[in-house]
């Protein structure tokens, strides 16, 4: 595989907010959003790149009750992975610029991708939405 | 102030080819604003990692979307291989990048004649997918499939294709191209076509630096984001590439931006032809990603750059797999393309950012 | 002659009408490389539409439609009857504007845009007609068709202008690209369906109906222009309309979809260049046929 060169660092969540107003201030493209369950919470990773060569994965580690700042008022494209995160993974995004207020996918599990599975769990979420799985609260609907 | 209606234009309207649904709000036929919403066709793929293991899941990453099919089985397969560090033949790259840029022939055209279809051109519509046809044939000659071919998985190509074959699908490009010369003149001349594409959802380059939008849909603003100047892969035996832009901005730019790519897809896949090494087709993976490994990968599929990510967990599964495809990244583009414009435009707008909106939602 | 024309006008005007939409669509799929469906293909769709159940949103929109068709049919038998004209031109246009009632009714988004664009077609086009009309008038002496198709010249000869102006218009009427803005007969426009967006069963039907009497009343104004005293002249008169038809569906297949301004704009522009300058000379020169 020649020429692709990506780097993976970790900051602080405190960190975040100014390291998207430098990526912008120096012109940085934006690239993703995404998060992964981690043991003891989610890891968020950020991923811009400078010089279209190296892609730039910037890493923040949250918890479920962390309130993290979007950074889609400065990089407006960000606000469908920052929905589709707080949908899909039930973190708490503040301050993005299209907001769903979690309607974004219209899913029947709470948090879907935060309910750790191994193989054979996921059958059972597939299946039967059973005792164990929350299933989504609608407006004015008793459960 | 004039009365304003919204218009619920999607999921299902027969101009759409994906199901995107936009509230247009309305004054005498010019839309003030647009207010988009996904989330039709989310499958929820991302989690099936969870019960696929790394070999199985790239059949799962084909069927993410019908157009972009074999695109995304080459990036997952290119993924794991950069996580895992195994090496493709040099053969498997070259079959890797023709196929692709048939992918990327195929797509061009199916956008090519929906965009005739939505300016109400019903004619080139049916001519353009006629041509397209004949993509299809060779996939299904060389992998068996017309849409899905399941040619790609980690460690290179499961189907090798041989010199004979590769001199047949040559000879078959060039019928191609005669025929797409002579369809090309009615999008690039014809009255009719222009004044319904010039000057329609215009963004400067400026509007699409700052909404990060990549692709054709880029480049016709003058941003280049195109990642096979990155050169890997089979791009690396190339010799030389460079990304085709425009600095019209508006749809009509976008129109010409990809159909000159169907151009130069055919000549990158007659160059590779032309010097395709002999060589085994397949290295196969061992083992299991290790615990705590993580890496990204960028590929240009036909509609930009998509971006993926794969974490490993030690064992067959992977612990998470991400796919970020260029539409979910052009959203943003189109309701800012869309603010202003006539209500006859909308269909020519929501398509020249080549929307697939099975890629977004996965 | 009243009752054989009373038939041709009530009973064979709808059965060509259907045979010529079939043979329009076998001949776009062939332009277009494809094999295309049977001839009689609408006549099977009309009675399918027959069949099903029709659902209202608002059940004034079937008695517009119905007024729509009566119109039509009132408009198709007496040109065929050989009656004024003038007459035929102004129950056609009620006709058409209950059409556009009809589309108002349900409140329907998609029908009330077609509804819209359909008043402006109906804007671009009528002072063409009202043009040919009068144009005819100069050049025959009569309003009366039957005794236009007496005249002993073709009323072609003075009026070259307004007939290139009037097949301009005649692609607003059919409906057929560049303007198939209001509705068109496929569903891939903007607005679904246009004006019959929310129309289906019966309702529809009546619709299909209409358009075939619609575009054989519409074929006899063109062949008006060209026909004259004997079998010669009926003869050649029936074969221009032929080929004036096959030279919309020509255009059809080679153009794109134009927005109303261009529309407007250009048939406006068309009738006063073409129809004023042709009108200007016959009454200068105080010419007659």
């Amino acid at each position: 595989m020649a020429a692709y060169q990506d780097t993976f660092t970790s900051i602080p969540l405190s960190e975040l907010a100014t390291l998207a107003q430098s990526k912008k201030d120096e012109g940085a493209r934006f690239i993703n959003i995404h998060a992964a369950t981690v043991a003891d919470g989610f890891v968020l990773t950020y991923t811009f790149t400078s010089n279209e060569t190296v892609t730039d994965n910037c890493q923040v580690h949250v918890t479920a009750d962390d309130v993290v700042p979007a950074i889609s008022p400065l990089f407006l494209a960000a606000f469908v992975f920052e929905n589709e995160v707080h949908d899909l993974f039930g973190i708490n995004i503040e301050g993005i610029a299209v907001d769903f207020k979690g309607d974004f996918y219209q899913i029947s599990i709470e948090t879907p991708m935060a309910v750790p599975t191994k193989p054979e769990h996921a059958t059972a979420v597939n299946t039967k939405y059973g005792a164990t799985v929350p299933v989504k609260q609608r407006k004015g609907e008793e459960q | 102030m004039a009365k304003q209606t919204i218009i619920p234009f999607g999921p299902q309207h027969p101009v759409l080819p994906e199901p995107v649904h936009l509230d247009l709000v309305v004054e005498d036929e010019t839309v003030v604003q647009a207010i988009p919403r996904i989330g039709f066709v989310h499958r929820g793929l991302e989690k099936l990692v969870e019960k696929k293991d790394y070999t199985q899941f790239v059949f799962v990453t084909e069927r993410i979307c019908g157009i972009c099919s074999f695109g995304h089985s080459l990036g997952y397969s290119q993924t794991i291989e950069h996580l895992m560090g195994i090496e493709v033949p040099p053969r498997a790259e070259y079959l890797r990048v023709i196929l692709h840029e048939l992918s990327r022939v195929h797509s061009h055209l199916l956008w090519l004649g929906l965009g005739a279809d939505a300016f109400g051109f019903e004619n080139l519509f049916m001519q353009c997918w006629r041509i397209r046809e004949r993509v299809l044939d060779i996939f299904e000659k060389t992998t068996g499939g017309r849409v899905v071919l399941s040619a790609c998985n980690v460690g290179g190509t499961l189907y090798d294709i041989d010199d004979e074959t590769l001199k047949g699908i040559c000879a078959t490009l060039d019928v191609v191209r005669r025929e797409y010369d002579a369809i090309l003149g009615a999008f690039l001349n014809d009255y009719s076509v222009r004044s319904r594409l010039e000057g329609v959802g215009y963004l400067s380059q400026q509007q699409a630096r700052d909404l990060s939008i990549v692709g054709p849909f880029a480049r016709a603003s003058n941003v280049n984001n195109d990642v096979r100047c990155l050169r890997q892969g089979g791009y690396a035996y190339l010799e030389s590439f460079e990304p085709i832009m425009s600095d019209g901005g508006d749809c009509l730019a976008r129109v010409i931006v990809r159909a000159k790519e169907v151009y130069q897809s055919i000549d990158i896949i007659k160059e590779l032809a032309a010097k395709i090494p002999a060589g085994p087709v397949m290295n196969a993976p061992k083992g299991k990603p290790a615990a705590g490994t993580q890496a990204s990968m960028r590929l240009e599929q036909p509609r930009g750059e998509c971006y993926y990510y794969a974490k490993g967990n030690g064992s067959m599964f992977l612990e998470r797999m991400r796919i970020r495809t260029p539409t979910s990244q052009n959203l943003g583009g189109l309701v800012v393309a869309l603010a202003g414009c006539d209500l006859a435009d909308v269909p020519n707008i929501v398509l020249t950012i080549d929307p697939c909106i099975s890629c977004t939602e996965r | 002659m009243f009752i054989p024309m009373l038939i041709f006008g009530l009973i064979c005007a709808p059965i060509l009408g259907c045979l010529l939409a079939g043979v329009d669509r076998k001949i776009t799929a062939r332009m277009q490389g494809r094999v295309g469906p049977s001839i009689l293909q609408p006549y099977y769709d009309f009675r399918k539409l027959l069949g099903k159940d029709t659902g209202h949103t608002n059940r004034t929109e079937s008695v517009y439609i119905f007024m729509y068709l009566l119109f039509v049919v009132i408009a198709t038998v007496l040109f065929f009857l050989g009656g004024n004209f003038l007459l035929v031109v102004f129950v056609l246009t009620l006709g058409v504007l209950f059409f556009i009632l009809a589309a108002y009714a349900p409140g329907s988004p998609y029908a009330s845009i077609g509804a819209n664009r359909e008043i402006l077609a109906v804007m671009a086009y009528e002072p063409m007609v009202l043009l040919v009309a009068a144009g005819l008038y100069l050049a025959t002496g009569t309003f009366d068709v039957v005794a236009m198709t007496q005249a002993s010249k073709p009323a072609i000869i003075m009026l070259p202008l307004l007939f290139l102006g009037f097949i301009y218009v005649l692609t607003i009427k059919l409906r057929k690209s560049p303007f198939d803005l209001s509705m068109s007969h496929h569903a891939h426009q903007e607005l679904v369906r246009g004006m019959t967006t929310e129309m289906n069963g019966q309702t529809l039907a009546m619709v299909e109906l209409a358009h075939w009497y619609e575009s054989i009343l519409y074929l006899g104004w063109v062949a008006l222009f060209v026909i004259w005293k004997g079998w010669v002249g009926l003869i050649v008169a029936l074969l221009v309309a032929a080929l004036v038809y096959f030279l919309e569906i020509l255009v059809d297949n080679n153009f794109a979809r134009m927005k109303w301004q261009f529309a407007l704009k250009s048939s406006w522009w068309l009738a006063l260049i073409l129809g004023l300058l042709n009108l200007g000379v016959i009454l200068l020169l105080g010419l007659a046929l």
